[in-house]
């Protein structure tokens, strides 16, 4: 099993003893106190050492436990996830998974990502106010236009302006449509679709574009996750 | 004095005082001195779209490079830290995610596996599209040419390096833009954007940290990339097939597409997954997945959106067909019209 994911934050860092020096630099970096010369250390042994890449993996869970986001992603493969949101939500008196207006839907935990608790301190500069959506694969569906079926709050909500979230269209019939969740979030209501989901997977593996290599392959594997089972 | 461009600037929100004095020669005397550097002969000198096509690809096969990787696609963003080196025939690269689920991807050419350390998966696949550039820019199947044209705009720094921004536009409404950031020296794209017809940006990827010659080492990545203890090695096996095999077929061709393949992928679990056909202009991949109707999986019909991909989903007769691509509503409209079953 995943020793990070035991980790509750308070478990020592999976380090050997002789490798202290290279935690400590780490630890200045992840505070942002680390200079030049020593983030080119950081990243040179982190290319090297596999211990240390997972030592910075724990401090990513130890800020997501601050934040409390810990439970809601921890160790479970998206499908586990999806199905367990799911239950949680067929287990609410068998409500539609969504309506806009109806405040007794069950409310997932949000997934975005807020601000640190401890902000100040763990400022990664490179990645400062990314918010990210992503709990199972990292890409957020919007859902566009109406559908002429389906209970609900059906026919609402156009193209989403760039950087805004788009809401939900249409009420989700539990047994109808099995692999979709609907998660809530601050900005509005996102449809997490594992279906399209894996197919936008597959869409990426295979299609063919002269601006693939290499922003298009390293934009692929940095924003997808992982291809589909 | 160009040269001092490449000295490493992590913080990239302050402005050097090199790069104030670059800015105080200003943008024509910054043109005197690319040109002179470059032998190239003056501003215009255009490179057509093939030729432009062609550096952008060949960049990447030329400089070991250590980044790191910001994607926005509509409202979500993901980064990653890239590493980056070639050796004569052979291209590897790394890259782990910083955001999102915790991913691994390390590629050798055309081999690609992704770790995901989570649940101790890997999959291992081959990437054949990657290996077809620059080579089908030269064949009378590059339609490129015909349904984008190539914009040089001006000069911009970006994660401490000075870059050529140019605009491959669209000739007509199907498909969508991009401008792209060309690292002056070697060609590298270091920020691209994805813009739809009023030029709103829909996607961006773009290194906010770059650094050129680092000291990759490819020993080290093969290693790396070999190094699946622990992990279950999954390999997706797919079908190769046609669309007339499957009984499909375009009726009405949408202007610029051409058929890349047609698989269907084998599935262990005794589900039938869908034929997935795929179409390219050259710059935008189309997929349409074609199943059987299934009234208990299939129900909701409609169009959804995620950065610059977009998606319709609608039932066609007794399947259901999903098209997905890089390109607008309309177009994928067209497609939905345009097949049509041949028994």
């Amino acid at each position: 099993m995943n020793a990070i994911s035991q980790d509750q934050g308070r478990t020592p860092l999976p380090v050997e003893p002789s490798d202290t020096a290279a935690a400590q630099r780490m630890s200045l970096w992840m505070d942002d106190e680390a200079d030049a010369v020593e983030l080119d250390a950081v990243l040179g042994a982190l290319d090297a050492d596999q211990e240390l890449a997972l030592t910075w993996a724990s401090y990513h869970v130890i800020g997501e436990s601050l934040r409390q986001e810990l439970p809601e992603r921890l160790g479970a493969r998206p499908a586990v996830f999806l199905a367990r949101v799911h239950e949680r939500l067929a287990a609410e008196a068998g409500a539609p998974a969504v309506e806009m207006a109806a405040p007794a839907a069950v409310r997932v935990q949000p997934i975005v990502r807020g601000r640190a608790a401890n902000d100040a301190l763990f400022r990664w500069k490179m990645a400062a106010g990314v918010a990210s959506l992503a709990a199972v694969m990292a890409v957020a569906w919007g859902v566009l236009g109406s559908m002429p079926s389906g209970p609900g709050a059906g026919g609402q909500m156009a193209a989403a302006p760039v950087g805004n979230v788009v809401a939900v269209s249409e009420a989700v019939p539990q047994t109808a449509a099995p692999s979709t969740v609907v998660i809530e979030t601050p900005q509005g209501t996102i449809v997490r679709d594992a279906r399209l989901m894996r197919l936008l997977a597959e869409h990426r593996q295979y299609g063919m574009s002269a601006l693939q290599m290499p922003a298009g392959f390293l934009r692929n594997a940095t924003h997808d996750g992982a291809p589909s089972r | 004095m160009l040269s001092a461009h490449s000295r490493r600037d992590s913080t990239s929100g302050s402005p050097s005082a090199l790069a104030r004095a670059v800015r105080r020669w200003g943008s024509a005397s910054l043109v005197a001195v690319s040109v002179v550097c470059s032998g190239a002969a003056w501003a215009d000198s255009s490179r057509s779209i093939n030729e432009w096509l062609s550096r952008l690809h060949e960049a990447s096969r030329e400089r070991a490079y250590v980044g790191t990787l910001v994607v926005s696609a509509g409202p979500a963003m993901s980064a990653s830290r890239i590493w980056h080196v070639c050796d004569g025939s052979q291209q590897m690269e790394r890259v782990e995610t910083l955001t999102g689920a915790p991913r691994t991807t390390i590629r050798r050419n055309n081999d690609v596996i992704t770790f995901d350390p989570e649940s101790r998966t890997a999959w291992t696949e081959k990437r054949e599209s990657l290996g077809v550039f620059p080579e089908l820019l030269r064949t009378p199947s590059n339609l490129i040419p015909e349904f984008y044209g190539v914009d040089e705009l001006s000069h911009e720094r970006v994660a401490g390096h000075m870059a050529d921004v140019i605009e491959l536009m669209p000739k007509d409404a199907l498909r969508f833009g991009y401008r792209i950031w060309s690292e002056k020296k070697t060609g590298l794209v270091i920020k691209m954007q994805t813009l739809d017809e009023s030029r709103q940006v829909l996607e961006q990827v773009a290194f906010t940290e770059l650094q050129f010659d680092a000291p990759v080492r490819m020993d080290k990545l093969k290693r790396m990339m070999a190094d699946t203890k622990g992990y279950e090695v999954l390999r997706p096996s797919l079908r190769k097939t046609t669309p007339e095999a499957e009984g499909w077929r375009m009726r009405d061709v949408v202007p610029g597409f051409q058929t890349v393949s047609c698989h269907v992928r084998d599935q262990s679990d005794g589900g039938s997954p869908p034929m997935q056909w795929v179409f390219s202009d050259g710059l935008a991949s189309v997929s349409l997945f074609i199943e059987p109707f299934d009234p208990v999986r299939h129900g909701d019909a409609g169009q959804a959106v995620a950065g610059a991909t977009h998606s319709l989903t609608q039932r066609l007769g007794n399947h259901w067909l999903t098209v997905m691509g890089e390109v607008p509503l309309a177009t994928l409209r067209l497609f939905a019209q345009g097949i049509e079953r041949t028994r």
